[in-house]
């Protein structure tokens, strides 16, 4: 019998902002008072990205607008996010996982699975093992962390969400029907919010009625996924935990919501074509190229429209993104304004376009141009070569804030 | 002790064997600049806090006659000082 840990840590953005707040010399722990993680733009929105207990406890949601949570808890003190903060404590803690099990897959920023099958020889029962983990991650990294423990991915995953902060959980098999059949269906692991609502309207309000419902009605009503959260819903789930780097991504996206309006499809076409641009860089850096172009927008009613085509020939350049992407937006472009853009490229593959040289154009020579432009945007920053059109466009702005994040915040290279 | 976190200008040996101790530290007072010897490191301890791997040292300052116990930090990934506590 398989023995999965799954390690999540609790507010993980709030706790390591907290960490290091402390580390360089501040008197208060963000945890203790109703504090979140969010950064306000200059037109007053910007999200909550996580949250303290206190915090949680005057109703404040993760995803909900800063002024929404302002107004449940006026006294909530925003933290600004620190992501390289965040990538080193991340990877600070799953190096220490891998200190307990060769086997430690990376579920997402704060999240891991291990494997501690046969490890109990080395490090005792599973619930010592995980209470002497969680106690060590507290020491060491100065940060909670609640662990799942149970025989598959899934259980280990919903056995960590039962009691926050600093908890160990067990969610054994023969554990299903007392402690997972008696929570909401929104507690079941991979059940969304979609899902949720298809499930109440059917009348399915525990995990114990899904996992009690014929395989046979539920594959009818909600196809394939059904049938996984059917097993996810009696405890079953035999997928591995992955070890080695993360899968390569299936697709990538951008997208952004404007302060203003965009009144005019040129406006549009600018904060696209800039998109673009992002998206070229980044399938470059990723040795990638994408078949499928998809383009979704909001109009200033929050209507949404998308548009999605599947081209025979790999994308890579941003020349050519744009050639796909533009004519998708003119067919979408509602006419009453714009509140939402995003560009997704999908279906990533390693192959190259070779059609250019039978149509005449040199791609050898744009190519030269391009790697010329992602060295230099690679070493200088993303800002330092952008195309003409987007250079007074403005659309650059739009993005700022996360740009300067990502890439250390400067046109210009450190000197050390 | 108390915490001060403030950053400061550090003379330190390496040794072959890669350990690093402070002989003196600079610290600025009414515009006057004083160098301050460290006669010995009582303790050494390494933290990783939010993944940021630290150095402390408890050492004996001594400024003149007077000798006092400060905690001095190294950022091993920023390679900074800072006088954590006096």
């Amino acid at each position: 019998m398989r023995v999965i840990f799954h390690v999540d840590v609790n507010s993980a953005f709030l706790s390591w902002s907290a960490a290091e707040h402390l580390l360089l010399g501040g008197t208060l722990d963000y945890r203790t008072v109703p504090s979140a993680v969010a950064k306000k733009n200059e037109s007053g929105g910007g999200i909550i990205l996580a949250k303290s207990e206190s915090a949680k406890k005057a109703g404040v949601h993760t995803g909900e607008v800063v002024w929404q949570a302002k107004q449940k808890c006026p006294d909530l003190l925003l933290v600004p996010p620190d992501y390289p903060c965040y990538f080193r404590a991340s990877h600070a803690m799953k190096t220490l996982l891998g200190e307990y099990s060769p086997a430690v897959e990376s579920f997402s920023i704060d999240e891991c699975f291990l494997d501690m099958t046969g490890q109990e020889k080395f490090f005792g029962p599973p619930v010592k093992a995980a209470e002497a983990l969680k106690d060590r991650i507290k020491k060491e990294l100065g940060f909670t962390v609640n662990i799942g423990i149970g025989n598959t991915k899934a259980t280990a995953k919903m056995a960590s969400e039962f009691q926050k902060p600093d908890r160990v959980h067990t969610l054994w098999q023969w554990e299903i029907e007392t402690k997972l059949w008696p929570q909401p269906i929104d507690f079941l692991f991979m059940a969304g919010r979609r899902t949720v609502e298809k499930l109440l309207r059917l009348g399915v309000k525990l995990v114990g009625d899904m996992a009690c419902l014929s395989p046979v009605l539920v594959k009818e009503l909600m196809g394939k996924n059904g049938i996984t959260l059917w097993h996810y819903a009696n405890g079953r789930d035999d997928s591995l935990v992955l070890e080695g780097p993360p899968p390569s991504p299936k697709s990538i996206s951008k997208s952004v919501t404007v302060p203003h309006v965009l009144k005019t499809q040129k406006e549009c076409e600018d904060v696209l074509i800039y998109i673009a641009e992002e998206l070229s860089f980044q399938l470059r850096e990723k040795g990638l190229t994408a078949v499928v172009v998809t383009v979704a927008l909001k109009d200033r009613d929050r209507c949404y429209f998308s548009h999605r085509q599947k081209f025979s020939d790999p994308i890579l350049h941003y020349k050519d993104i744009c050639d796909k992407a533009l004519p998708m937006l003119k067919l979408l472009y509602p006419g009453n304004g714009v509140k939402y853009l995003c560009l997704c490229l999908s279906e990533l593959s390693t192959k190259r376009s070779l059609n250019g040289l039978l149509f005449g154009r040199d791609i050898f020579k744009e190519e030269r141009l391009e790697e010329a432009v992602f060295a230099l945007k690679k070493r200088y920053g993303k800002q330092c070569v952008t195309t003409a059109r987007s250079l007074h466009s403005g659309a650059d702005q739009l993005f700022r804030h996360f740009d300067e994040e990502d890439f250390g915040g400067g046109a210009m290279p450190r000197f050390y | 002790m108390k915490m001060l976190m403030k950053p400061i200008q550090v003379y330190a040996l390496w040794r072959e064997d890669g350990a690093i101790l402070p002989l003196a530290f600079c610290l600025t007072r009414d515009e006057e600049k004083q160098k301050i010897a460290v006669s010995a490191v009582k303790n050494l301890r390494e933290e990783h806090l939010a993944g940021r791997k630290t150095l402390y040292f408890d050492c004996v300052a001594v400024l003149g006659r007077r000798e006092w116990i400060v905690c001095l930090r190294y950022d091993i990934a920023e390679h900074r000082w800072y006088l954590h506590k006096a």
